[in-house]
């Protein structure tokens, strides 16, 4: 079944719900689980780490390739989540 | 050079009051017109300034939406309620005013402006709800249709015409929606400059239907996706736009009956609306924080 695009909002979101998610499970949070849930190819999403990076949402250890989120990425989800809400609720 | 505000001259100082002033106290005849009561004034002022802060926070959590994800038809919403509050104040300066003999002038000013700003500012908000789906549903459908401009000159493409003539309206409705206003106020002073009081109130009966109309279009746009989706907890949105649309309704019956209950069920079916709408937002935004407090436990 074919995808329906998704915004770059939307994808920035994913992926940090994703490494919250892996994290909350498996303590460490890998790129090949994010890339799994958030169904996107393998250069798509490296491109995307480095935007995120470059925003300061998330850091990535160069040594193992893990990934963390960090304050400014829990404030982006919270403030989507928002978003989201007041979209929705007022018919948008 | 003549002074702005004898655009506004009323040709009759004896006339009966304007449609917000119904709740006026005129004593004698000939123009003997009472001060301000202090009650009413306190009152015009305590509902001007709730107002005032209700559609400021509206603005306010909606333009932080805008800031945040770029979307562009999210600025209808906050520039449409700051106009709104904006209106409001000239609508206090206009009840004000209508107790004044000396500058009934200003009082039709006042007046007239109040009226063009509420209705530019429920456009605003409408053009919010047009806009939503923009992107997907008017440039191209599935990239099969022709730019704007093929449509307009090629005639091999005629044979769309029915979706070419729904591209063209749509792209052209949101400017009509938003010069509606502006024209049908601007409109009246081509047609006499001096207005009198009897052409005011005409011209609030023309801006209350399209208040009513564009209400009518947000509320079914709002409501419909809030529907389909069974979502029933979402419905203060909707609800208060319901009472914005009935605040207007409250307003025509004004103007045929002078009926002042009329006139006092708006201004409080008005601010029961806004308060509704902060309310809606507040219960939006809170849930997402009670949501995380629930997973952080």
């Amino acid at each position: 079944m074919r995808q329906e695009k998704r915004h770059k909002l939307q994808l920035f979101y994913e992926i940090l719900c994703a490494i919250e998610d892996d994290i909350d499970h498996n303590k460490v949070a890998r790129p090949t689980h994010i890339q799994h849930n958030c169904r996107l190819s393998y250069d798509k999403m490296m491109n995307h780490f480095i935007e995120l990076g470059h925003r300061y949402m998330i850091y990535r250890d160069n040594s193992t390739g893990l990934i963390s989120i960090t304050s400014k990425g829990k404030k982006f989800v919270k403030q989507y989540n928002e978003l989201i809400n007041l979209i929705e609720s007022a018919g948008l | 050079m003549r002074d702005p505000f004898t655009l506004f001259y009323t040709s009759n100082a004896t006339t009966t009051t304007t449609l917000t002033s119904t709740i006026a106290i005129h004593q004698g005849t000939h123009g003997v017109v009472s001060a301000l009561p202090p009650s009413l004034s306190l009152f015009s002022l305590i509902v001007t300034i709730a107002s005032i802060l209700l559609c400021s926070v509206i603005a306010m959590y909606f333009y932080r939406s805008y800031r945040f994800s770029g979307f562009g038809y999210l600025l209808g919403l906050p520039t449409g309620f700051a106009i709104l509050a904006a209106s409001f104040v000239f609508e206090h300066l206009h009840v004000v005013y209508s107790y004044s003999y000396t500058n009934e002038s200003l009082e039709n000013l006042f007046f007239w402006i109040q009226l063009s700003l509420q209705s530019e500012g429920f456009a605003f908000i409408a053009l919010s709800y047009m806009l939503k789906n923009r992107d997907g549903s008017t440039s191209t459908i599935n990239g099969l249709l022709p730019t704007a401009s093929k449509i307009l000159f090629s005639p091999h493409n005629w044979i769309h015409s029915s979706i070419k003539i729904r591209e063209i309206i749509a792209s052209v409705l949101p400017m009509i929606l938003i010069s509606i206003p502006l024209m049908v106020t601007i409109s009246a002073l081509f047609v006499q400059p001096i207005l009198n009081e009897t052409e005011i109130k005409d011209m609030s009966l023309y801006t209350t239907l399209f208040d009513i109309v564009v209400l009518g279009y947000i509320f079914v746009k709002c409501v419909k996706p809030l529907v389909k989706a069974a979502n029933i907890k979402l419905l203060y949105i909707p609800a208060a736009f319901a009472l914005l649309w009935l605040e207007q309704y409250s307003l025509i019956i004004n103007y045929f009956d002078n009926n002042q209950f009329a006139f006092i069920g708006s201004i409080i079916i008005r601010l029961a609306g806004l308060g509704l709408f902060v309310y809606a937002i507040r219960y939006a935004v809170s849930s997402v924080r009670n949501r995380e407090m629930e997973v952080e436990r």
